[in-house]
């Protein structure tokens, strides 16, 4: 009876049983991930959002009021609102793109079969292994933290060291964020190890065929490798524009948002809304504001993507 | 002689009525006094010996429960010297009582302490007591209505405010909150301070300056007198000219006359007010409220004799976090410096100098010093609000508790006006020039204006702090303070949108 | 002949010396603050705030790291943050295996939904429902135990696992599985029998990312967590911050320590772990 079913499962043949069965099976290993979803995205996303049309005094919930989108309203007119987006833009702006070409750089560096360029890639790790691919945590904010001291730390003292003058970094209201995307260029690892990855599954003989041509080696990257790599470029964009957009721990552990507001992150805007005024209703309305901001770029990037990611096995747009 | 027996005798009383001490400790201690037996048996009763009144004495029923108490709230407390006495304490207490168990959650980033409480409130599951709190502390969430009104539990066990210095009684109420007559207590004092200048003499002395008096009451110590005069000559450049002389340039100096010294200070010395809560307006932009914050500019930015914000951080040791001019007067950069009476122990005992100290200059329109207060306040949500009441008298009121946690732990002068003695002797032991009455004295000048509650307090507060870095940093304060009334007048009518004072 | 690498290269000379330039100067980039880090544990207080700044102190203190771990509860803590982070890693290397595999293999009704439902997820940020989750998690009375921290790994780890762990499912050869379900195996026992093993580079490399992740887990911590005894390393270190400010020595000692493990992690599953995100990002 069984190998009968299980026959008609390798044929194709008898599809009804068989694709109940199936979609159980994949429901019932999907389950774990449904509930979670249900419960611990869904459900506060849903709330987040109701809660968000109220004015929730999360510790006098009894005096609960709905206000509509006036929450919503407020954050149109916020003038510290517009500015921490503006200081997260401003960020991304810096951080990501360094992390893409200086990841890049670095992989076609990297990609050389020499010996002990292994012990290099393990030092470019390094960062990675002490933070993971958040990009930040509290051991490492701490040590940048001192890092960025003016008077007794590394930055300055190397300053000093080849008479340059010495810098506020993180105190200067000019320079924090400068700072912060320095930091975070600390664990441009990860996405070198994904060039890298990409580097190395290139296709061999398209890349013997370009050579045997003759074409000179700059020729080769612009028109063979970089299409080749363009995944992987969308990749590391994705990825590090979602993470810079939700900085949190570096800002949070060595500004505070200071100094004078400068490293005002959106999300220590609001974790202070949420926390200090307590004003959850606000805060509920700007994390679904962030939310929806984060899918419009993503689509918007999706979209460009068309034209210039190219997958080895289509050919590109024009 | 007598008076001091009379004083214990007194000390004595309250210990039975609130329930720390048993009938026979009290006889013990009272024979041991002088008392005759029928005199300590006359004054026992008189005093309710601890059976029905007293909520909970010793001999009624025995106290059994589990008080937390979050630490950290206002940034201090956690540190591994202050969270001994406090452990010492909990063990005294549950030898006493055996049925109670203190613990203590110790948050030590201020901020930290304050989302968990909200996050405990919030989840059903408060602390039973926060200390300790500094008044800021409880303005910040008065009208979330976390604390526990004290009142009727005085009320209840007979007990009035009387045993704390005068001063405490005012700030422990929170006017505009409770109404003008400001009855509700917020919570019990335990440590108290104020703050005075202290400076360095031998910069004063290289300087061939006279020192300044100790007198709070001496005329001729004012911001735009005698103060800034002395300020300009401890101020050297990199050689060692003065602010005013010809070819000073500010980008070398490297001995401030002046640091870490605040420029709320000078807001209310010069006149300045936040909220005046008769016509239920911001007020921070009077005359003098704007003439005070610029002069805190000019301090910096004309007079250059304090370090700006960039500077100090420049020259100092910290991540940041604000202790940076501290460093300074360590190093013996700064001449003078606002010294409270909590700050002893950081930056007064750690400082390699003997400091002495001067009342703080008059300004045009007052004296003004810093009062902060700290008390521990019971959490009203908690589960556990009469034992937690026994806990805190215990640490308020017993007096030699109240001076270890006051003195020892939180390195304050004690609120019980029989234990600020200790202050003053362990001052004049431990600080050889500095002179505890300059501290003790600038009481009667001292208020908790900037911290004493008003509507929309974190909102406004955190608009104030900005409006002020500001000025400090170089804005006119004529055009920043009336935005900054402006801006503060919509969050308070805001938050009469949504709340209501109690009458 | 030999495929030549695609750097870009003038003649063989130069090349070679841009390569070591560029190498050189970016390791220092990255050496430099370990250096400083450990440098810093080892300094004296005097040392520590003394100018003109050593990277290595003369007279270096091990004895720093001994009084780091009692300044706070260190060891404990550890403890904690290895439960936590272990227990979470399992969890999510097990739900998120599972979900990929659904969507890897058994072609179904709605499973383009689900994927789409699942990307658009990565883009939420975990702040964002911070509170509505810390009401959720209260209404289900874990507030105060590591429940809030542990469970939802369980329940779908990490969006971005699924994603990883699809793609790799996608690059295994069928056949092992069919053998094993013509031999009569269900679908759970091919899963765990022979699927898993296969991918064992790619779930290494989540589990070990997913691990350190936890172990760097600082707001959940903060906000679900109640005793001192409960608590991880973050919520140590920035402890540690708040009451001694200048205390960079001891400072940096118990950071030291506390990235260790993750480090010696790393390395022992280094390889899998490099196969593993390669395999999975190439094919994206």
């Amino acid at each position: 009876m069984v190998r009968q079913s299980q026959a008609a499962k390798l044929s194709g043949g008898r599809r009804d049983p068989l694709r109940r069965r199936n979609q159980l099976v994949a429901w019932g290993f999907l389950s774990p991930w449904a509930l979670g979803f249900v419960l611990f995205v869904l459900g506060p996303m849903v709330l987040s959002l109701v809660v968000s049309f109220t004015d929730y005094p999360i510790l006098r919930p009894a005096q609960t009021r709905f206000v509509g989108l006036e929450n919503y309203e407020t954050a149109w007119n916020d003038d510290l609102l517009r500015h921490s987006l503006a200081v997260t833009l401003l960020y991304t702006a810096i951080a990501v793109p360094a992390d893409l070409v200086v990841g890049l750089v670095l992989a076609l560096i990297m990609n050389v079969r020499a010996r002990g360029v292994a012990v290099f890639r393990t030092v470019f790790f390094l960062p990675i292994m002490i933070s993971g691919t958040g990009g930040a945590s509290v051991a490492v904010a701490l040590l940048w933290a001192f890092v960025f001291q003016p008077r007794f730390g590394l930055l300055n003292a190397v300053l000093r060291f080849v008479n340059l003058p010495p810098q506020l970094w993180v105190a200067s209201t000019k320079q924090v964020v400068p700072s912060l995307a320095l930091m975070s260029l600390w664990s441009v690892g990860r996405s070198m190890l994904v060039y890298l990855a990409g580097l190395q599954a290139l296709p061999g003989e398209v890349m013997l065929a370009a050579q045997v041509d003759g074409a000179s080696s700059w020729r080769r990257f612009w028109q063979i490798t970089l299409p080749l790599l363009t995944p992987m470029v969308l990749f590391n964009l994705i990825l590090g524009l979602i993470g810079a957009l939700q900085t949190f721990t570096q800002a949070y552990v060595i500004t505070q948002g200071g100094p004078r507001d400068a490293s005002l992150f959106y999300l220590i805007y609001l974790y202070r809304n949420a926390f200090t005024y307590l004003d959850m209703g606000y805060a509920s309305a700007m994390a679904w504001i962030l939310f929806a901001l984060t899918l419009a770029l993503t689509l918007l990037i999706f979209r460009t993507a068309r034209k210039w990611v190219f997958y080895a096995a289509e050919p590109p747009e024009r | 002689m007598g008076s001091s027996r009379s004083s214990a005798l007194d000390a004595l009383g309250q210990q039975i009525e609130a329930g720390v001490i048993s009938r026979r400790q009290f006889v013990v201690r009272a024979l041991a006094l002088g008392l005759s037996a029928t005199a300590a048996g006359t004054l026992l009763a008189a005093c309710g010996g601890g059976s029905s009144n007293s909520g909970g004495g010793s001999s009624g029923k025995a106290l059994t429960g589990t008080v937390q108490i979050l630490v950290g709230y206002f940034g201090t407390g956690n540190q591994p010297a202050q969270a001994q006495v406090q452990e010492a304490l909990a063990t005294a207490y549950t030898q006493l009582h055996p049925g109670v168990k203190i613990e203590f959650l110790r948050i030590p980033s201020s901020s930290d302490a304050k989302t968990k409480l909200v996050a405990l409130s919030a989840a059903g599951a408060p602390p039973d007591l926060v200390m300790p709190t500094g008044i800021y502390g409880t303005s910040l969430f008065l009208d979330e209505e976390i604390w526990l009104n004290l009142e009727d539990l005085l009320k209840r066990d007979g007990l009035t405010l009387d045993p704390y210095s005068p001063v405490t009684a005012v700030a422990t109420h929170q006017p505009n909150y409770y109404g003008t007559s400001a009855t509700g207590v917020v919570g019990l004092p335990v440590g108290v301070n104020d703050h005075a200048l202290a400076y360095n003499p031998a910069l004063f002395a290289q300087a061939g300056l006279p020192m300044p008096p100790t007198s709070w009451t001496d005329a001729s110590w004012s911001y735009e007198g005698a103060f800034l005069t002395a300020a300009k000559a401890l101020t050297l450049d990199g050689r060692g000219r003065h602010p005013g002389d010809a070819g000073f340039e500010p980008a070398t100096v490297k001995q401030f006359g002046l640091g870490h010294f605040f420029r709320e200070t000078l807001f209310f010395a010069f006149g300045g007010k936040y909220y005046d809560p008769g016509t239920k307006k911001a007020t921070m932009a009077s005359p003098g409220g704007i003439a005070g914050l610029q002069f805190a500019s000019d301090l910096v930015n004309v007079h250059y004799v304090q370090p700006s914000r960039t500077v100090a951080a420049s020259l100092g040791a910290g991540g940041g976090q604000g202790d940076e001019e501290q460093f300074l007067w360590k190093n013996g950069q700064l001449a003078m410096i606002d010294m409270g009476t909590s700050d002893i122990s950081s930056y007064g005992k750690g400082a390699p100098f003997d400091f002495a100290l001067a009342p703080m200059p008059a300004g045009p329109a007052r004296r003004f010093s810093f009062l902060n207060l700290d008390v521990g306040c019971v959490v009203k949500a908690s589960k556990n609000t009469d034992l937690a009441w026994e806990v805190l008298k215990y640490f308020s009121l017993e007096p030699d508790a109240a001076k270890r946690l006051a003195y020892d732990s939180y390195n304050e002068i004690p609120a019980l006006k029989q234990n600020t003695d200790v202050f003053t002797s362990g001052v004049r032991s431990s600080l050889p020039k500095a002179d505890p009455k300059v501290w003790i004295d600038g009481f009667e000048f001292a208020g908790a204006d900037n911290e004493a509650w008003f509507p929309a307090f974190a909102e406004v507060n955190t608009l104030v702090g900005k409006a002020f870095d500001t000025i400090v940093d170089g804005r006119p304060a004529a055009s920043v303070m009336p935005q900054l009334q402006a801006t503060a007048q919509t969050e308070i009518d805001k938050w009469f949108g949504s709340h209501k004072l109690p009458s | 002949m030999m495929l030549r690498t695609h750097t870009i290269r003038a003649s063989a000379n130069t090349s070679t010396a841009v390569v070591w330039a560029v190498s050189l100067a970016g390791s220092a980039f990255i050496i430099l603050p370990i250096v400083f880090m450990v440098g810093t544990a080892l300094k004296s207080d005097s040392a520590v705030l003394s100018v003109p700044v050593q990277l290595i102190p003369g007279e270096p203190k091990f004895s720093n790291f001994s009084k780091a771990t009692q300044l706070i509860p260190f060891w404990r803590q550890m403890a904690n943050s290895v439960l936590v982070a272990g227990m979470g890693a399992i969890g999510t290397v097990l739900s998120s295996a599972m979900a990929a595999y659904a969507l890897a293999r058994l072609r179904v009704r709605g499973m383009r939904a689900v994927f789409t439902i699942i990307l658009v997820t990565i883009l939420l940020p975990s702040q964002v429902l911070l509170v509505s989750q810390f009401l959720i998690f209260k209404g289900l009375g874990w507030y105060g135990t590591y429940l809030p921290l542990i469970v939802p790994s369980w329940l779908g780890g990490g969006t971005f696992n699924i994603f990883l762990l699809r793609q790799y499912f996608l690059t295994l050869p069928r056949e092992l599985e069919q053998a094993a379900m013509l031999d009569g195996a269900g679908p759970l026992r091919t899963f765990f029998q022979v699927v898993l093993p296969q991918a064992a580079p790619a779930l290494a490399a989540v589990g070990v990312l997913d691990f350190v992740s936890k172990w760097n887990d600082f707001l959940g911590p903060l906000i679900y967590l109640n005793e001192t005894s409960d608590y991880t390393l973050p919520l140590g270190l920035a402890a540690f911050r708040g009451i001694y400010d200048t205390a960079w020595n001891y400072l940096m000692a118990a950071s030291l320590l506390s990235v260790l493990p993750c480090v010696v992690l790393f390395l022992v599953a280094q390889r899998w772990v490099v196969r593993g995100f390669a395999v999975t990002t190439t094919k994206g």
